[in-house]
C-alpha cells in the first residue's frame, strides 16, 4: 500500500479541512529502512567515536610514556592540561550546535506546520532514533570499558600526580560528557521527532530519565573519584587497588543506563502500532487523531 | 551522502593534522609524578644516600644493577600509613614495563616479595634488572609502604639498545623445565579463550541467525514470564532444545577436558605465594655525632632556604658536616667536594667550613638554592603542613659516615 | 509446570503471529538491535568486573584460592542476570549470559592488547582476562529448561561459580608451577608479577589468601567456592533488579513533573 500525499480537499458540503499528510522523498537506496537511509547516520556513528577513540589512543601512544609521567613539567601543561580545555571545547561546541540545530529545525518539521508524517516517515525517524541510541551505546562502551582498561593500566604501573592523567583525559573530559549530549540529544530528538513516543504532552520518559542520570552521574562521579584519590581517607586513596570502594558508584550509576533498553522496547511496540494501523488501512490522519485522543 | 562524507572525512583529517604537528614537538621528561608528591611526604618519609646505577646503556637481556640505601625516617608522618610503616616493598619506578627484576637483595637477603619495615629502619639494597624494550628509559628506585604509596628515589637515564636476538625472560620451573614468561602459556590461554569464544557464538547464533528478535516481543508479550508457549506457539521448539543441548553439552564438555589437562599435565601446583620476609636489621655505624634542626627560613624573594643545624660532636675526633639530603635531593658542603652535578646533586653554602671539634656543639647554617627546591616543590609554602626535613650527613676523619634525620617547621621571611 | 492454555485458538494465533511477516519491520533492525546492545552490554559488564574485581582480573598474581573466586562471580553474574530478564521477557531467548559473555570477551580482549600490551608493555601471558562464557551458557541453558528465575538464580549461581572457575583454571594452572627464584620457592605468576615492575602496585598489595591460623587446611579453594556462589545469587538477584525494574519497568512509563 503506497503512501500517497494529498491534501483532502472539502467538497462545497462543510467538512473540516483534513491536514497534509508528508512523506519523505523517495529516493532508491535511501528508504527508511535503507541502510544508507534511515539506517545511515546509526552506521556512521559507529566508526566517528570508535575513530576518535582511536586518535586519542595514537596520541597518547607517541606522548604518555614521554611526557605524560611528570605533571610539574610545561610540556605536560601543554600536551595534557591544554588537551582538557580543547576536549571540552569540543563536546561543548558539538552539543550546542547539534541540540540547537535539533531544537530549531523542529520548528520546520511537518508536524509543526500542521501536516501529519506518514507511516513511511515515521518508521525511517525511528530508525534514525535507533542509530542515535546506538551512538550513545557506543560511547558508553569508550566511556566505561576501552579507557577504564587504560586507567588500570596507566594507573597501576605509573606515579599519579594530577587530576589530568594521560588516562583521564579522553575518559573523564571527553567522552563522559560527549555521553551527556548524546543521551540528551537522542532525548531531544525523540521528543521533537517522535512525538507518538516521546512528545512533550507525556511527561518525561522514564527511560530517558535513567539514561540521562547516568551519563550525568558518571561526570559528577568524577570528582568524587578524584577527592578519594587525594584525601586518602582510610588509606584507601594512596593505593591503586582498583577495586577501592570510591570507585563504586561508577558502577552504580552505569547500572542506570539499563534504562537504554526501554527505549529499544518503546519505539518497538510503536513500530507495531505502525504496522497494525498498515494492516487495518488506518490513514496516518485518523493514526494521528487516536494518538491525540488517547492523550 | 557525498557532502556527509566530505565533512566526516574532514573531521577525521583535521585532527590527524593536528596530531602530527603537536608529536613533532614531544620531547620527553624524566620525572614519574614524584614533584606532585607533598613535600612533608617526600622529606620526612624517606631518605636515600648511595644510589648508584652500574651503567646508563644496556642491551636488551643485559643486566644493569642500583645500589644504595633507604631509610625509613624517624619523622615518618602520622598521616601516612597511621604513622606506622609496617610493610614494604622495593621497586622500580620506570615508565612501563620496559625492564625486568631479575634479582632483589636488601641487607644482605634475597628479598622477592614484600617486606617487614619500621621506622628508622635502613636498607641497603642492590636491585639488578635487565634491559626489556629498546629506548631510553628514566629508571629510579622506590620505597612502596603500605597504606602510604610509593616514595620516589634519585634516577637514571639509562638506554636499553636492541639484541640481534630480541628479549627473552627465562626462567626454570622445579621440574627442570625452562621456560619463557615472555610467552609461556601464551597460545593456551588464547587458544582456550578462542574456544569457548567459538562456542558462546554458536550459541547466539543458533538463536538469533534463523530466528527474527524484535517481532517476537509480540508474541513474548503475551506470555506469562515462566512460559514459552512451547511447541504450539513455535517460540522455542523441541529442535532449539536439542540444538541446545549439544552446545551446552560441548560446552561442559570442555569444560571436563579442560580440568583433567589441568590436573594431568599441572598436577603439582602451588598457590600464589605470601612470601614475606624480616630482613635483617644493618649494624648501625659508629656514632659521631648528634644532629638537630634548630629553625628553617624561606625568602620567596630571594629564593633561598636557610636551615639551621646543631651538631653536637660525641666522637674523639673532628667530624664535618657533609651534606644535607631533603628527599632524593643531595646538598653538598662544597669543602668535602660535589661528586657530580645536578639533576640530584648540587651546592649549598655553610656557615663554617662545617666541622665541628670532639665534644663542641655548633649551630651551622645551610643555605640551599631555592630555585632548585621550587622546581622540585620541595617549598611547602601554601602547603597544610610546612615543614622541611631530611638526613644530615655528618664524616668522621676515618671515613664513618652518619646520617640523621632532621625535622623542623619551615618560617617564611618573606612571601 | 506449564498452565494449560484453555483454548487452541490462542495458541495458534500467537504462532501466526511469531512467523508474521512485516512491511516494515525486517532482519535489519534485529541486526542493529544486536550489534548496538553489543556495546552498552560489554561497557556495563566489563566496568562491574573492572571496579568490583579488576585487580584479581589483570593479573595472574592475584588470581588465588581464597579471593578469587569469592569476588569474581558475584561480580560477573550481575550483567549477564539483566541480560538473561530482558532477553527471556523480550524475546524469549535463553542468551542473555551468553551474549553478555560475548560482549565482554571482545571488550576485554581489545582492552587487555590494546591497553596492557601496546600501551604500558605487560606480556599477554600476565595480564589476559578470565572468559564467562562457558559460565554464561550453561545459564543460558539452565533457564531454557526450567524457566524459572528462581531455579536459575539458586542453581544457576553454583552452575556460573564452577564453571567460571573449571574454565578458567585450567588456563591459570601453567602459571601455578612452582619455581625457584631468588633463592625462594614461588609460583611462575609470583615470578610475573615480580619481574614485570608494576611501580604503583606493590606485592603487598595483593589481596590474596595470606596464611592464618583457620584455612582449613587445603579446603581453602572450596570454601570460597561455596561463598562465591553464595555472593552471586545476591549478584544474580542485583541484575535481576537491573533487568527488571531499570530496563524493562520504564517502557511506555512517564514522569509527570520533574
Amino acid at each position: 500500500m503506497e503512501e500517497i500525499v494529498q491534501s483532502a480537499r472539502a467538497p462545497e458540503a462543510v467538512r473540516e479541512r483534513q491536514p497534509e499528510v508528508y512523506d519523505a522523498p523517495r529516493v532508491p537506496g535511501k528508504g527508511p529502512i535503507d541502510w544508507m537511509g534511515g539506517w545511515k547516520w546509526g552506521l556512521l556513528a559507529v566508526p566517528i567515536l570508535l575513530g576518535a577513540a582511536a586518535v586519542f589512543r595514537v596520541y597518547q601512544g607517541f606522548t604518555a610514556l614521554s611526557i605524560g609521567t611528570d605533571s610539574s613539567t610545561p610540556q605536560f601543561f601543554w600536551y595534557y592540561e591544554f588537551l582538557v580545555a580543547v576536549e571540552i571545547g569540543i563536546v561543548g561546541l558539538f552539543t550546542i550546535l547539534w541540540w540547537g540545530w535539533i531544537i530549531r529545525s523542529a520548528k520546520r518539521l511537518p508536524e509543526a506546520l500542521g501536516m501529519v508524517i506518514s507511516r513511511r516517515e515515521e518508521v525511517r525517524r525511528i530508525a534514525v532514533f535507533w542509530g542515535l541510541v546506538g551512538a550513545t551505546s557506543v560511547n558508553l562502551y569508550i566511556e566505561a570499558s576501552f579507557f577504564p582498561n587504560q586507567d588500570g593500566a596507566w594507573h597501576q604501573t605509573l606515579v599519579r600526580d594530577t587530576a589530568f592523567t594521560p588516562s583521564h583525559d579522553p575518559m573523564f573530559y571527553f567522552f563522559f560528557p560527549l555521553g551527556v549530549t548524546l543521551a540528551i540529544g537522542t532525548y531531544l530528538y525523540g521528543r521533537t521527532r517522535l512525538p507518538a513516543v516521546y512528545g512533550a504532552w507525556k511527561g518525561f520518559p522514564w527511560s530517558f530519565f535513567l539514561l540521562i542520570a547516568a551519563t550525568v552521574t558518571e561526570v559528577a562521579q568524577v570528582a568524587m573519584n578524584e577527592w578519594g584519590h587525594s584525601v586518602n581517607l582510610g588509606n584507601a586513596g594512596a593505593e591503586e587497588f582498583f577495586s577501592v570502594w570510591f570507585h563504586w558508584p561508577f558502577v552504580l550509576y552505569g547500572w542506570l543506563a539499563g534504562g537504554i533498553f526501554a527505549l529499544w522496547g518503546e519505539t518497538i511496540l510503536r513500530l507495531y502500532q505502525i504496522e497494525k494501523d498498515e494492516e487495518e488501512g488506518v490513514s496516518p490522519v485518523e493514526a494521528a487523531t487516536a494518538t491525540v485522543t488517547s492523550r | 551522502m557525498k557532502r556527509a562524507l566530505r565533512w566526516v572525512l574532514l573531521a577525521a583529517l583535521a585532527p590527524a593534522a593536528a596530531l602530527g604537528l603537536v608529536l613533532g614537538s614531544a620531547t620527553p621528561v624524566f620525572a614519574h609524578g614524584e614533584r606532585a608528591q607533598d613535600a612533608f611526604a617526600r622529606m620526612q618519609t624517606v631518605g636515600w644516600w648511595g644510589v648508584n646505577f652500574s651503567k646508563t646503556t644496556v642491551q636488551q637481556g643485559d643486566t644493569v644493577t642500583i645500589t644504595g640505601t633507604a631509610k625509613i625516617l624517624e619523622t615518618w608522618p602520622n598521616n601516612l600509613s597511621n604513622g606506622n610503616p609496617d610493610v614494604c616493598y622495593l621497586t622500580v619506578v620506570e615508565p612501563g614495563a620496559q625492564f625486568v627484576l631479575k634479582d632483589r637483595v636488601i641487607n644482605g637477603v634475597e628479598t622477592p616479595q614484600s617486606f617487614f619495615c619500621h621506622k628508622g629502619g635502613i636498607y641497603n639494597f642492590k636491585l639488578t634488572l635487565a634491559g626489556r624494550s629498546p629506548g631510553t628509559w628514566h629508571v629510579h628506585p622506590g620505597l612502596a609502604v603500605r597504606e602510604s604509596g610509593t616514595i620516589i628515589g634519585p634516577g637514571q637515564w639509562i638506554r636499553v639498545t636492541p639484541s640481534p636476538t630480541g628479549f627473552a625472560n627465562l626462567i626454570t620451573l622445579l621440574n627442570g623445565q625452562t621456560i619463557d614468561l615472555e610467552s609461556y602459556g601464551q597460545w593456551f590461554v588464547v587458544g582456550f579463550s578462542i574456544l569457548t569464544f567459538i562456542l558462546g557464538l554458536a550459541w547466539m547464533i543458533k538463536w538469533t541467525w534463523s530466528k527474527p528478535t524484535v517481532t517476537r516481543l509480540a508474541v513474548s508479550n503475551q506470555l506469562p514470564l515462566n512460559q514459552d508457549g512451547g511447541e504450539a506457539v513455535g517460540l522455542i521448539t523441541k529442535r532449539d532444545h536439542v540444538q541446545s543441548a549439544v552446545i551446552a553439552g560441548l560446552t561442559a564438555l570442555l569444560l571436563v577436558l579442560g580440568l583433567v589437562y589441568q590436573q594431568v599435565a599441572y598436577r603439582n601446583t602451588l598457590p600464589p605465594q605470601s612470601d614475606w620476609i624480616q630482613v635483617p636489621s644493618v649494624a648501625p655505624p659508629q656514632q659521631l655525632a648528634s644532629v638537630q634542626a634548630v629553625n628553617a627560613t624561606w625568602d620567596g624573594v630571594s629564593h633561598v632556604m636557610t636551615l639551621s643545624v646543631r651538631v653536637h660532636n660525641t666522637s674523639g675526633t673532628p667530624v664535618q658536616v657533609a651534606s644535607f639530603r631533603p628527599a632524593y635531593l643531595t646538598f653538598w658542603n662544597p669543602a668535602v667536594g660535589v661528586p657530580k652535578t645536578g639533576p640530584y646533586d648540587y651546592e649549598m653554602r655553610l656557615s663554617t667550613e662545617g666541622t665541628v671539634a670532639p665534644g663542641h656543639t655548633q649551630t651551622i647554617n645551610l643555605t640551599l638554592p631555592g630555585t632548585v627546591l621550587e622546581t622540585e616543590k620541595l617549598i611547602p609554602v601554601g602547603k597544610a603542613d610546612m615543614a622541611i626535613g631530611g638526613l644530615v650527613e655528618v664524616r668522621g676523619a676515618s671515613g664513618v659516615r652518619n646520617f640523621d634525620t632532621v625535622s623542623t617547621a619551615l618560617n617564611i621571611v618573606r612571601l | 509446570m506449564a498452565i494449560a492454555i484453555p483454548v487452541d485458538r490462542k495458541a495458534d494465533e500467537l504462532r501466526r503471529l511469531v512467523f508474521k511477516r512485516y512491511r516494515w519491520i525486517d532482519r535489519k533492525w534485529d541486526f542493529m538491535f544486536w550489534f548496538t546492545a553489543a556495546f552498552v552490554v560489554a561497557a556495563a559488564a566489563d566496568i562491574t568486573r573492572l571496579l568490583f574485581a579488576g585487580d584479581w582480573d589483570f593479573w595472574t598474581d592475584w588470581k588465588d584460592r581464597e579471593w578469587w573466586m569469592t569476588i569474581t562471580p558475584f561480580a560477573t553474574i550481575i550483567i549477564p542476570s539483566a541480560l538473561q530478564f530482558i532477553q527471556w521477557r523480550a524475546w524469549r531467548f535463553p542468551t542473555g549470559a551468553t551474549y553478555t559473555a560475548c560482549c565482554v570477551f571482545v571488550a576485554a580482549w581489545i582492552g587487555r592488547v590494546v591497553q596492557w600490551k601496546f600501551f604500558v608493555n605487560y606480556p599477554m601471558n600476565f595480564v589476559w582476562p578470565a572468559t564467562w562464557i562457558p559460565a554464561g551458557i550453561l545459564l543460558d541453558f539452565l533457564l531454557l529448561e526450567t524457566r524459572s528465575f528462581i531455579v536459575v538464580s539458586v542453581i544457576g549461581a553454583g552452575l556460573w561459580t564452577l564453571a567460571f572457575w573449571v574454565s578458567n583454571y585450567a588456563i591459570l594452572a601453567p602459571f601455578l608451577q612452582p619455581v625457584h627464584f631468588m633463592g625462594h620457592t614461588l609460583t611462575v605468576a609470583d615470578v610475573q608479577g615480580i619481574t614485570y615492575i608494576r611501580a604503583q602496585t606493590p606485592e603487598y598489595l595483593r589481596v590474596i589468601e595470606r596464611d592464618s591460623l583457620r584455612t582449613f587446611l587445603q579446603e581453602t579453594q572450596y570454601v570460597s567456592l561455596a561463598f562465591g556462589t553464595v555472593l552471586a545469587i545476591f549478584g544474580y538477584w542485583v541484575g535481576q533488579f537491573i533487568g527488571r525494574y531499570l530496563a524493562v519497568w520504564p517502557i511506555g512509563r512517564f514522569l509527570k513533573q520533574i
